[in-house]
């Protein structure tokens, strides 16, 4: 599938020129500069209230910046359309809600509406493309099920599945791990790299376990404060000065000894 | 994988298209769609076919197509067949409306009913009807047409100012939630003043009106109800997928292609409209709003209460409501039964949600 698709001629489809952004007159990111590689998994990773969040929802224009721009393709993406920029762009918010008595299909088949004039909300290629991003995923047995019975790794592969669904070229995810336990973790990372491989989808993830982050990015961008402190392959930027000046955290860093990547082992204060 | 994939190429969801427009459309929203429409047509003949009155069903063909006698013109269309119809449109207002604001603030207690809008209304109507010296603003109007727009202008005027109290950059449902509750007590506070400081005669109109009733319509309401129900249609159906996309929230709703703010504020419009038009015809017909649009998303299993389908079910259920309370004796308003069933719902709903949040 990777040879169809059509090459990105810029190697940053996504990049923050001096973001300054934040809530009211409370600033969480100052003067941000990411560069985001194109067809790669990047996680943003940082200490609680470092601005990931944040930096993500400026990605996805859910948040305008006070000052600085936010580049799609080297074009401001204030610029773009609600729909052109949904269908080039997905992002699954940290807690998504879905209403009463939605279905899996349902919920999958809302990731077609950017694509969607309102009067035609149905075709054949919806129904092909929908029916994929579930096979893909998994869940395809689970169709017809209301969301709020499934498993939490359930319900997040079903959110996945929607974006899929979407067809972007970008791909956000907001923690996408959180709340579930490592097993269903690993198995949505997993996904997202196989979408990766398969599709040749730019990732970028907010993720909280630095081991994870480490096992599954292609590059890692560290915050503190809202400011960046380093960018970089997970293997060049995770060192243990790095763990004690970002997060104080005393960690020995290894590489694991079958696939040869960084691995964080806290020692804590003991 | 391929396995899954095989299985996957056999189209589950399938859609009707008429050139280049189509709808998604699923088994149980056709059989409930078509089951409810059926209920509401023989609703509709039972109403104008039966009555304390009897005509043979010759002559009541004969009558509908123009050949009746006086009599029969006055009984089987102008009281008959313009109540029915009354009923029908407030019944489908109301329930749109309902389903409108329940999906724009993504929460089930959140029809006009609840949120002050009808009581505003219900405000104006009174002070109308028990205060002659503001019934002289109207010039020459009857009493009753004079009560009918005051509450119309006090739906829209309720409204304008429950949004101004709680527009910030857009609405946050939990605050529109709680300025409507507060300007709903406020409202119905200034209604029994209003009762206590009047005339018997006045307060008598003030009630007949306050406790809603299909009785009094008459054809002009019908055609003057007509129009606003359409438009109400219409932008339900265009607003399809922008609802759709609302009840996930704001951020999806963005992240979807939507614009929300847009979509929402529409909605709320085309809402009160509705609302404020059906008050006008039929007083506060209670809980029609939130049983119709909760109702209909239960019976037609849409992910979110459906405006169209929420329209459907209130038609049926105002319909169903004025013919029982028709036949019963003590000459009940249709807002008795419609209140006893948004009762049980209400509570319904509010133990089943206890019951998930403990679990």
């Amino acid at each position: 599938m990777s040879d169809t698709l059509t090459p990105v001629n810029v190697s940053t489809p996504l990049r923050l020129r001096e973001v300054t952004a934040g809530y009211g007159s409370r600033t969480i990111l100052h003067g941000l500069d990411i560069e985001v590689p194109v067809g790669r998994f990047t996680s943003v990773i940082g200490p609680n209230g470092c601005g990931k969040s944040t930096t993500l929802r400026v990605m996805a224009r859910l948040l305008s910046p006070d000052s600085g721009d936010v580049l799609w393709h080297g074009r401001p993406v204030a610029d773009l359309k609600p729909r052109e920029l949904a269908t080039q762009l997905a992002m699954l918010p940290q807690v998504p809600v879905a209403p009463e008595g939605m279905t899996v299909e349902d919920l999958v088949a809302m990731g077609r509406q950017p694509h969607q004039p309102w009067w035609r909300a149905w075709s054949a290629e919806d129904d092909r493309i929908v029916a994929e991003a579930m096979a893909a995923t998994a869940i395809a047995d689970l169709a017809e099920r209301p969301l709020d019975e499934l498993s939490g790794g359930q319900r997040q592969r079903a959110w996945i599945a929607m974006t899929l669904a979407q067809q972007t070229e970008l791909l956000l995810l907001d923690e996408p791990t959180t709340h579930l336990d490592l097993a269903h973790a690993v198995e949505v990372l997993d996904l997202v790299c196989r979408l990766r491989d398969d599709t040749g989808r730019t990732v970028v993830a907010v993720l909280h376990d630095l081991s994870l982050a480490a096992r599954y990015s292609d590059h890692l961008v560290v915050l503190k404060d809202g400011r960046l402190v380093t960018a970089g392959a997970p293997r060049e930027v995770l060192t243990p000065e790095l763990l004690l000046d970002t997060f104080g955290l005393r960690a020995h860093v290894f590489d694991d000894p079958v696939e040869g990547r960084p691995v964080v082992v806290p020692v804590g204060h003991g | 994988m391929s396995a899954a994939l095989a299985q996957a190429e056999r189209p589950r969801r399938r859609g009707i298209a008429i050139g280049p427009v189509a709808l998604r459309v699923r088994r149980r929203a056709l059989l409930v769609g078509a089951g409810t429409s059926l209920l509401l047509v023989a609703l509709l003949a039972a109403s104008v076919f039966t009555g304390t009155l009897h005509f043979t069903p010759e002559r009541v063909l004969a009558t509908l197509v123009g050949d009746g006698t006086k009599v029969e013109e006055l009984v089987l269309i102008d009281h008959r067949l313009s109540r029915a119809l009354a009923g029908i449109l407030v019944g489908f207002a109301l329930g749109c409306a309902g389903a409108l604001t329940q999906s724009i603030t993504r929460n089930p207690i959140a029809s006009p009913d609840i949120l002050g809008v009808i009581s505003g209304a219900s405000l104006c109507a009174v002070l109308v009807a028990t205060q002659p010296s503001i019934r002289r603003l109207f010039g020459g109007l009857p009493a009753g047409q004079a009560v009918s727009l005051a509450a119309f202008i006090g739906g829209l005027l309720t409204t304008a100012l429950i949004l101004a109290l709680s527009w910030r950059a857009g609405f946050d449902g939990l605050r529109l939630i709680l300025v409507g509750l507060s300007i709903n007590a406020i409202a119905m506070a200034g209604v029994s003043f209003a009762l206590t400081r009047t005339e018997d005669y006045n307060a008598a109109l003030a009630m007949r009106w306050l406790t809603g009733s299909l009785a009094p319509a008459r054809m002009p309401d019908v055609q003057r109800l007509l129009p606003v129900v359409v438009v109400g249609a219409v932008v339900c159906l265009a607003l399809h997928q922008a609802l759709a996309r609302l009840r996930m929230g704001r951020d999806l709703s963005l992240l979807l292609g939507g614009r929300p703010a847009a979509a929402e504020g529409i909605s709320l419009v085309v809402a009160v409209a509705l609302v404020a038009a059906a008050c006008a015809v039929a007083g506060p017909v209670a809980f029609v709003a939130f049983v119709a649009a909760q109702g209909a998303m239960r019976l037609f299993g849409t992910a979110g209460p459906p405006p169209l389908a929420a329209g459907l079910v209130g038609a049926t259920l105002v319909l169903g409501a004025d013919l029982a309370v028709q036949r019963l004796p003590g000459d009940l308003p249709v807002g008795v039964p419609t209140g006893i069933i948004g009762a049980i719902f209400l509570l319904n709903l509010l133990l089943r949600t206890t019951r998930r949040t403990r679990v």
